[in-house]
């Protein structure tokens, strides 16, 4: 009884929370299915009737290319910044020298900087580079703002895996990069995921260095594109919903397919007896 | 893949024969070696963190002793006076202290409901993937899409918050017309945002936390609640103050939804340090100020996030 | 023994190789993605003639017209034309950051009134007095010419002279028994009093109040209307004093003494209101006249028959959006160019029949009244606009408006909201919006 009980709280805690997260994704995603009228209608229509998908049409291919923009500068940038972080991290956590503490307060206190003051200053360099409006530019500057989290994710991560798998392992003769590889990083697979997951997305909806830095489609990102339905006078809701809903199938698509390894990761590294 | 792994704290197979990789060479070489090996893994990052951010830092301390009027070129040295007309701007006061209680009641909010909702995710009842999946949902969103519904969502005539709380007999308020509705409005819509990333990052933390430790607490009689504060928050702890301190970092930052929904009102009981600095800098053409405020926002929230982290860390290292 | 072989030797080079391709075809991408990026700076265009870049705020009506005849300009000049859209959430500070840097990235910036001086001021912009002739300068409004001038010099060609106009629910009306639109303050209260029906749920007008600088541009139709002003022509602060008081009074009257606006209106900006009149739920409102548009839309308006619109009692502000050269510019005569060309008597009578907004010269305005595209009922409202023009003025700004419409904004919230009387907001808030116009 006592077991039904708590089972059914956890379940309404957890359905709960759900409502909340859910409601303005839903209300989002039926917005952009109502014809204009509707969307503004006083009180709030909650079903469209008829739905119509004219805001997903009226898009046209014009946003395809701020879509592409947005795959590359994010993954690219992702790939980067893993590449330098899971190294640091492992670094961090394990092998610690003189200034590494140091070292790695530098790297973390990155994240305290007001995102707004470094708009001018990237905008400057990136200009001097000659990489204003490039995706490459982007990713310059988008590695920074993820490294900064992942090692950060990581080093902590890094450190819960007990150090006697390690050991055992370098006394197996696994040196350093094969126990990271093999035995580190396995056994974190789901924190991983979690720390790629988050530093992807803050490239994916990053906006103001987008902006700042983007001028035509060569670079400019999704964020940018969805922010033009917002103007001077007024705000386009059909579309800006819509564009919203669609930015973020790509993300659903890759997590739901992450979440599966997650899983593997889970029941393969798990320190169960 | 993984060569099979003993259970924690078994001795290690019969002696195989040993590949002298520096386990032999005695303790300080193995420190030396070590460090070097530390280095090499952290330099890349460290290298490539220096490159991208170092002139904009340097930039920002250095505009932030200029006098800018109108360039961010020129100017000449003026000290800590932009320091200290900030300081002294009242409106930059006015955001600190609304950007201070913001920080302590949403991160303390957050610390809360996401270790309770990880603790129960945690617990792998069924569907709970879906569960994981839904919470995760905030974080696909731009903040430029989330912040504008939410706005929409607290609207009066045609909001669906105020819709919804009318069908269930509450008469909703405004919440954009006085301070203190408005500051709530922020704070949920920001929770939105932000519970997602504690959540996660919990339950990623917990996946590491035998079962078997719960289990014998269990069999020793112990009950869930002391289960949880004896077994399960001790080992949650660094994880715990990881969030903590990240969140730190973040609500400090929050400006998005601020812009969004209320823009500083009404009457600037919303203003917040990111919007003082943006006002500041682009809309007062006070770069230098604007920068000045960056580097004590910086400054400031990084004292806030160690004190934390250092009060409340384990006496003993984790490791 | 097998272990470490197994540990050492066969699977292990294969995952130093998976990093080393992981990394590799990290360096690949990288590569690809600078070169894929495209051509962003503006480069001399295949038929050897300079290309001029012109940022204009992304999803607008105009930009979108001014990009489709864009190539009867470069045919006519050998000049291209190469838009940048730009959210207008972030317009003003792209531009600034594009200035202050003095990067060159724009050619031609897209104003919003305000801006102007304080581009102006700070040598962004280039003064385009020479290029304006004389007859031209005749042709314009004069409220359209005061509102691209800065201390004497003009520094931008204007598109768009607007004011708020007066959209009314002729249906309503009728059935209140009230003969037209009102021509007083008075009268405005009176029919909103009227026209506000709690049973139906329709106010009689909204009072905006929201914290943002838009709220404060139409506040000054209200403060004129009551013969006040923010500034005066020195630039001296007159916040405080009995007319701005008597507009503010007249304002809480109508919000809470009246109730004939709806609470919720503290809150609201331009877009509120427009989604308020066009579900039906307000009786009478004051809005930009791109709303018009909206209005009489089927698709976007639930009252797109059973409305009309009118001048705003006695006066109004009039505001202006102009294209104007930047400083920092490597083709200023190009620029120049363009902007006179944007802005020629032909062009403006075509975005003004296209987009239904009035035209800032009045050449213009008689060929968009002779033009066979508008129906007379568009025509009318078209002239509407023009009267608010006519009957307008441009409100002294100096180059730190912005600025000071944003503490504006505060000062307009905290009244509407009552967490301080006129009289308190005005007085407290003097001293600090004096700072704030000297620029100190």
């Amino acid at each position: 009884m006592n077991r039904v009980l708590t089972r059914a709280a956890q379940y309404a805690v957890l359905a709960v929370a759900a409502v909340f997260f859910v409601l303005p994704v839903l209300w989002t995603l039926l917005t952009s299915l109502k014809p204009d009228l509707q969307l503004r209608s006083i009180p709030p229509t909650i079903v469209p009737s008829p739905p119509t998908l004219e805001n997903y049409t009226g898009t046209g291919g014009g946003l395809l290319v701020y879509l592409r923009n947005s795959v590359v500068a994010s993954v690219v940038a992702t790939a980067v910044s893993l590449l330098l972080s899971i190294p640091a991290a492992y670094g961090f956590a394990r092998f610690p020298y003189r200034f590494s503490g140091g070292v790695f307060g530098a790297i973390v206190i990155c994240r305290f900087v007001p995102t707004i003051v470094l708009s001018i200053p990237y905008f400057l360099m990136m200009s001097r580079l000659g990489l204003l409006d490039t995706l490459l530019g982007l990713v310059a500057v988008y590695v920074p703002l993820q490294t900064t989290l992942m090692v950060w994710l990581l080093e902590s991560f890094f450190r819960q895996v007990p150090r006697e798998l390690e050991e055992a392992a370098q006394i197996d003769g696994l040196g350093v990069v094969g126990r990271l590889v093999r035995i580190v990083i396995p056994l974190t697979l789901p924190s991983l995921a979690v720390a790629t997951i988050l530093g992807f997305l803050a490239s994916w909806n990053e906006f103001l260095l987008a902006n700042t830095l983007g001028r035509t489609t060569a670079s400019q990102t999704m964020p940018v594109g969805i922010a033009s339905f917002v103007t001077s006078f007024q705000t386009d809701w059909g579309q800006l919903t819509a564009n919203g809903i669609l930015y973020m199938l790509p993300v659903m698509a890759v997590t739901l397919a992450a979440q599966r390894g997650l899983i593997s990761g889970l029941t393969q590294g798990a320190l169960k007896g | 893949m993984a060569p099979e792994l003993a259970p924690a704290g078994a001795a290690p197979a019969a002696p195989a024969p040993r590949r002298p990789r520096g386990g032999e060479r005695g303790p300080a070489a193995d420190r030396t070696r070590g460090r070097r090996v530390g280095l090499l893994l952290t330099a890349p990052a460290a290298l490539v963190m220096a490159a991208t951010v170092a002139y904009p830092l340097v930039w920002v301390l250095q505009i932030s002793v200029t006098s800018s009027a109108t360039a961010v070129t020129g100017g000449h040295f003026v000290g800590l006076e932009n320091y200290g007309a900030v300081l002294r701007s009242g409106s930059f006061r006015d955001a600190l202290w609304h950007t201070v209680v913001f920080v302590v009641l949403t991160v303390t909010i957050e610390v809360v409901l996401s270790v309770l909702l990880a603790t129960v995710l945690a617990k792998r009842l069924a569907g709970h993937r879906i569960f994981v999946g839904i919470f995760a949902l905030p974080l696909m969103m731009a903040p430029i899409v989330s912040g504008f519904m939410w706005r929409w969502l607290f609207a009066d005539q045609y909001g669906l918050v105020n819709y919804l709380l009318s069908l269930v007999g509450v008469d909703g308020p405004l919440w954009g017309g006085s301070p203190f509705w408005a500051r709530l409005s922020i704070l949920v819509a920001n929770l939105w945002t932000a519970l997602p990333f504690g959540i996660l990052v919990l339950f990623a933390g917990m996946a590491g936390i035998p079962e078997e430790l719960d289990e014998a607490a269990q069999l020793d009689g112990a009950g869930p609640w002391q289960r949880f504060r004896h077994v399960t928050l001790p080992l949650l702890r660094p994880a715990i103050l990881l969030v903590l301190v990240v969140r730190i970092a973040d609500a400090f930052r929050v400006y998005d939804v601020v812009y969004i929904l209320t823009g500083g009102g009404p009457a600037g009981s919303t203003n917040v340090l990111n919007t003082y600095i943006f006002k500041r800098s682009f809309s007062d053409f006070q770069f230098g100020q604007g920068a000045a405020a960056a580097v004590l926002v910086m400054v400031l929230s990084a004292v806030i996030s160690v004190a934390a982290f250092r009060v409340l860390r384990p006496k003993e290292d984790a490791q | 023994m097998a272990r470490s072989d197994r540990a050492s030797g066969a699977i292990g080079p294969r995952r130093t190789t998976y990093l080393r391709l992981a990394a590799l075809s990290g360096v690949a991408a990288l590569g690809l993605a600078a070169c894929s990026s495209g051509d962003g700076s503006s480069s001399p265009s295949a038929s050897g003639g300079e290309t001029i870049t012109v940022g204009v705020e992304a999803g607008a009506p105009a930009p979108e017209f001014y990009k489709s005849i864009a190539d009867r300009f470069t045919q006519e000049t050998g000049i291209t034309v190469k838009f940048v859209d730009v959210p207008g959430t972030s317009m003003h500070e792209t531009f600034v950051t594009d200035a202050v840097s003095a990067s060159g990235g724009f050619d031609v910036y897209d104003l919003d009134g305000p801006w102007i001086p304080e581009f102006a001021s700070k040598g962004f912009l280039e003064p385009l007095s020479t290029a304006l002739a004389d007859e031209d300068r005749a042709d314009f409004y004069p409220a359209a010419i005061d509102s691209v001038t800065y201390d004497g010099e003009v520094y931008g060609l204007p598109w768009l002279v607007h004011g708020p106009i007066l959209y009314y629910r002729t249906d309503l009306f009728e059935q209140a028994g009230i003969d037209g639109p009102p021509t007083t303050t008075d009268e405005l209260r009176a029919d909103a009093a009227t026209l506000t029906d709690p049973a139906t749920g329709v106010y009689g007008t909204i009072v905006e109040g929201k914290q943002i600088a838009e709220a404060v541009s139409q506040l000054y139709d209200t403060l004129l209307q009551f013969d006040g002003n923010l500034l005066d022509d020195d630039l001296t602060v007159t916040a405080d004093s009995p007319e701005v008081k008597a507009a503010f009074d007249w304002m809480l009257g109508l919000q809470y003494d009246d109730q004939s606006s709806p609470p919720g209106a503290v809150d609201y900006d331009n877009g509120d209101v427009a989604n308020m009149f066009l579900q039906g739920q307000v009786a009478m409102v004051k809005n930009w006249p791109y709303m018009y548009a909206m209005a009489k839309d089927p698709a976007q308006s639930t009252v797109s028959d059973s409305f009309a619109v009118a001048a705003q009692p006695v006066t109004n502000a009039v505001w202006s959006w102009s294209f104007g050269v930047a400083a920092g510019s490597t083709h200023k005569d190009a620029a120049t160019r363009f902007v006179q060309w944007a802005t020629s008597t032909d062009v403006l009578a075509e975005l003004g029949t296209a987009t239904i907004n009035p035209v800032p010269r009045s050449s213009a305005w008689d060929q968009v009244k002779a033009s066979e595209e508008l129906t007379d009922q568009d025509k009318d409202a078209l002239a509407v606009m023009t009267q608010a023009v006519d009957q307008g003025q441009a409100v002294p700004m100096g180059p730190n408006f912005a600025a000071f419409r944003d503490r504006m904004a505060v000062v307009l919230s905290s009244i509407m909201t009552r967490q301080q009387t006129p009289d308190e907001a005005l007085s407290s808030a003097q001293p600090e919006l004096q700072s704030i116009v000297d620029g100190s």
